[in-house]
């Protein structure tokens, strides 16, 4: 194990003292800040959340044309982990010292895990100092100190950040062992970034509408077909997954994605739900992201583990 | 010529001219003479009265001139009625009257007096007459009235004149839950030709309490009240039961009294008794938790308030959520005594359904106790939360995962 520990540290050193990443870590943040100050400066669209969960308004309220913070963590969360991960395994073998690090004592497995810890050690870090900054504007703008609910929730929130990003870490990771050139796997990254989070959405509204077309006239049942299949195919875009479990965690009023049927709710009271029954809703997307993250790191284990090192 | 045509024709002028003049003179003599007058007469010129009682009757002296006058009062009766006792009083304090001072100016320009004639006890019936003659001071001025009575049977008369007092009421019976006051409307009816001051008083049954009022001032309490001749009073009879009265009829006796003479009334009240449904659950709390698909039971009590049984007594909910099934046990309640006769409530369990595919929140309904007499609402607020079976399901699938992410690493591991 202290291999692991070894690797670990040091690739954190690298990643915080690399270029590549600080700009990206400035941009993200300042993007994050702007986008939490300009809420504050908003406030106005903060009357629909409920007075006891004010604070998660910075998170979820978005000021005139710039989307909210959770949109800009779903959409630009996954370039933060492609750019830790795409060259993890690819760029030390182009640099040649994957071998000079592997004749040391340091088993193989070792470097796999300790970059894959490393690199979500330094998004958990990197969304801790995010957090906290949007928090702290939050209650110097509000003027009250959060409540366990909304620290609660934003926990939650964090956690579920950290998984998602987790995720596209551990994608860049696999790519980075697939391909042996960092440019290839760079690419790759990309692609798969702009088409789970872009093009699905596009893809998943024109198959529902050629199965099941809304006309100007239709009845409930091909609207709730319609958006069956819709969301059924968004299912499989971690960025979609991410952006239930933000909507639901963040929105204690949330209660249903999806077509509801008006007789469903009928007699249901606008009450927020509590946080138990809100990540209860977005329970199957929690785990299926938590599951993504895992598999897709075990398969890039078991991918390393078998290659031929020498070889390369 | 024309002079001696004028002539006649000045002389005319001047005939009528000085006739004018003189007879607008006479004129005004005549109207000093007519500013002194006055006038006698009785209210009621005529009556038919029985024997052996005293008559009163009210006889008024009005001036109708300029000038203060004094006019002598003289009774004259016919040969047969020679024996009567006849004079004049005043009205309140009984003094004997024999002249009457007049101003000129209203209210002392008329005198109301009495007349007042007692027959002897030999007098026989018929018909009696009587002349009153009044003479001013200087004795110029002269005027008379006449009077005649018709002396009957005693008997002969009818019975509603004899009543002095008479009390009656369109409702002497009423009919009220209770709780509720009675208002009973009461006439009260002077037929003597005197004004009478009545004391009030009314006899109920112990615990209630009453008050008596004028009709239409019902914030004024009185206890006694003046009836003019010949009057209508109307009083109204406030009777408050005690909060604990039982069903039942209560009489309830209301009298009035002047000097000697009670004149008594008897009135109902009925009490058909209150029916007061009241609900709670168990514990007092009105919402509970419940997981979509599993049922979920709460204790509710059920007891009476009011003072007599409420019948056939059913359960049910109203704004039931779709797709919910609420039931109850027992279905149905036969009777609900009044708490305070049975001391103890009824026990009913409420069975709550939601479906299995709830969408997780509050959720509001009513549910009614509905008997015969009375119903009773009361708002319960469910909380559906989701079943956590599928959380568990969630957690062992990650766990799974786990496991064979260790399983791999010590496969492939320690290369």
């Amino acid at each position: 194990m202290s291999g692991i520990r070894v690797i670990l540290w040091k690739e954190m050193v690298d990643y915080f003292g690399s270029k590549r990443f600080l700009i990206l870590f400035i941009i993200i943040c300042l993007t994050g800040i702007s986008v939490a100050y300009l809420a504050s400066q908003n406030l106005g669209s903060f009357a629909h959340i409920p007075g006891e969960f004010l604070l998660l308004g910075f998170f979820i309220s978005s000021a005139g044309s710039l989307p909210s913070f959770t949109f800009f963590v779903s959409f630009f969360g996954p370039l933060i982990g492609l750019i830790l991960g795409f060259d993890a395994i690819s760029g030390e073998r182009s640099r040649g010292t994957i071998s000079m690090v592997l004749s040391q004592p340091v088993f193989r497995d070792s470097l796999i895990n300790g970059k894959f810890l490393a690199g979500l050690a330094t998004i958990a870090v990197m969304f801790v100092s995010i957090f906290l900054i949007i928090l702290g504007l939050g209650i110097w703008t509000l003027g009250f100190s959060p409540n366990l609910e909304e620290i609660s929730r934003i926990g939650v929130y964090y956690l579920a950040s950290v998984v998602y990003v987790g995720f596209w870490l551990s994608l860049g990771i696999l790519f980075s062992i697939l391909f042996r050139r960092t440019s290839s796997s760079a690419l790759t990254s990309i692609m798969m970034w702009i088409f789970f989070t872009f093009f699905i959405y596009m893809i998943a509204n024109v198959v529902a509408d050629q199965i099941a077309p809304v006309a100007a006239v239709t009845t409930p049942e091909v609207v709730a077909k319609n958006e069956a299949i819709r969301r059924m195919i968004l299912r499989i875009s971690p960025a979609a997954l991410f952006d239930q479990i933000a909507t639901a965690v963040l929105n204690p009023s949330v209660r249903a994605f999806g077509f509801i049927n008006p007789a469903q709710i009928s007699g249901l009271l606008p009450t927020p739900l509590s946080l138990g029954q809100s990540l209860m809703i977005v329970w199957p997307e929690f785990v299926g992201l938590v599951a993504l993250m895992l598999i897709c790191f075990a398969v890039s284990y078991v991918v390393f583990m078998r290659q031929e090192i020498r070889s390369l | 010529m024309k002079s001696k045509k004028s002539l006649p024709i000045l002389l005319v002028l001047a005939v009528l001219l000085i006739s004018g003049f003189l007879f607008s003179n006479w004129q005004g003599a005549k109207a000093v003479q007519t500013e002194r007058g006055f006038v006698l007469f009785f209210k009621y010129p005529s009556v038919t009265v029985a024997r052996k009682e005293k008559i009163d009757l009210d006889f008024m002296v009005i001036n109708t001139g300029k000038r203060e006058e004094e006019v002598f009062l003289s009774i004259i009766p016919d040969k047969k009625a020679k024996d009567w006792n006849v004079g004049f009083e005043t009205r309140w304090d009984k003094m004997q009257v024999h002249s009457v001072g007049l101003l000129t100016k209203e209210p002392d320009n008329s005198v109301t007096l009495r007349f007042y004639a007692i027959p002897p006890d030999n007098a026989k019936e018929g018909e009696y007459r009587f002349v009153v003659k009044g003479t001013s001071l200087d004795r110029k001025i002269q005027r008379s009235a006449s009077l005649l009575i018709h002396l009957v049977q005693k008997g002969g008369v009818k019975e509603e004149v004899s009543k002095e007092i008479e009390l009656t009421s369109d409702y002497p019976s009423m009919e009220n839950p209770a709780g509720k006051d009675f208002k009973f409307a009461i006439k009260v009816k002077n037929n003597t030709d005197k004004p009478v001051v009545l004391d009030i008083g009314a006899d109920f049954p112990y615990g209630w309490t009453a008050y008596c009022s004028p009709r239409w001032e019902e914030e004024k309490k009185i206890s006694s009240i003046k009836v003019d001749e010949k009057q209508t009073e109307n009083l109204l009879l406030t009777l408050t039961p005690p909060p604990t009265v039982s069903k039942g009829e209560y009489p309830i006796k209301f009298a009035v009294r002047s000097g000697e003479k009670v004149v008594t009334i008897d009135l109902k009240a009925i009490i058909t008794g209150t029916y007061k449904l009241k609900m709670r659950t168990e514990t007092g709390r009105l919402n509970l938790d419940a997981i979509a698909g599993k049922k979920e039971n709460i204790n509710v009590y059920l007891w009476n308030e009011g003072s007599a049984p409420v019948e056939d007594v059913s359960f049910f909910s109203l704004d039931t959520p779709k797709g919910w099934k609420v039931s109850f046990e027992p279905e149905k309640v036969s009777s609900v005594s009044p708490y305070q006769e049975v001391r103890k409530p009824d026990k009913v369990k409420i069975s709550i359904l939601p479906p299995p595919r709830t969408i997780p929140g509050d959720y509001m309904f009513t549910v009614r106790a509905a008997g015969k007499q009375d119903q009773t609402d009361m708002d319960l607020r469910v909380t559906v939360k989701r079943s956590t079976v599928w959380g568990w399901v969630g957690i062992g699938i990650v766990v799974v995962i786990i496991a064979s992410l260790v399983g791999i690493f010590v496969k492939l591991g320690r290369r």
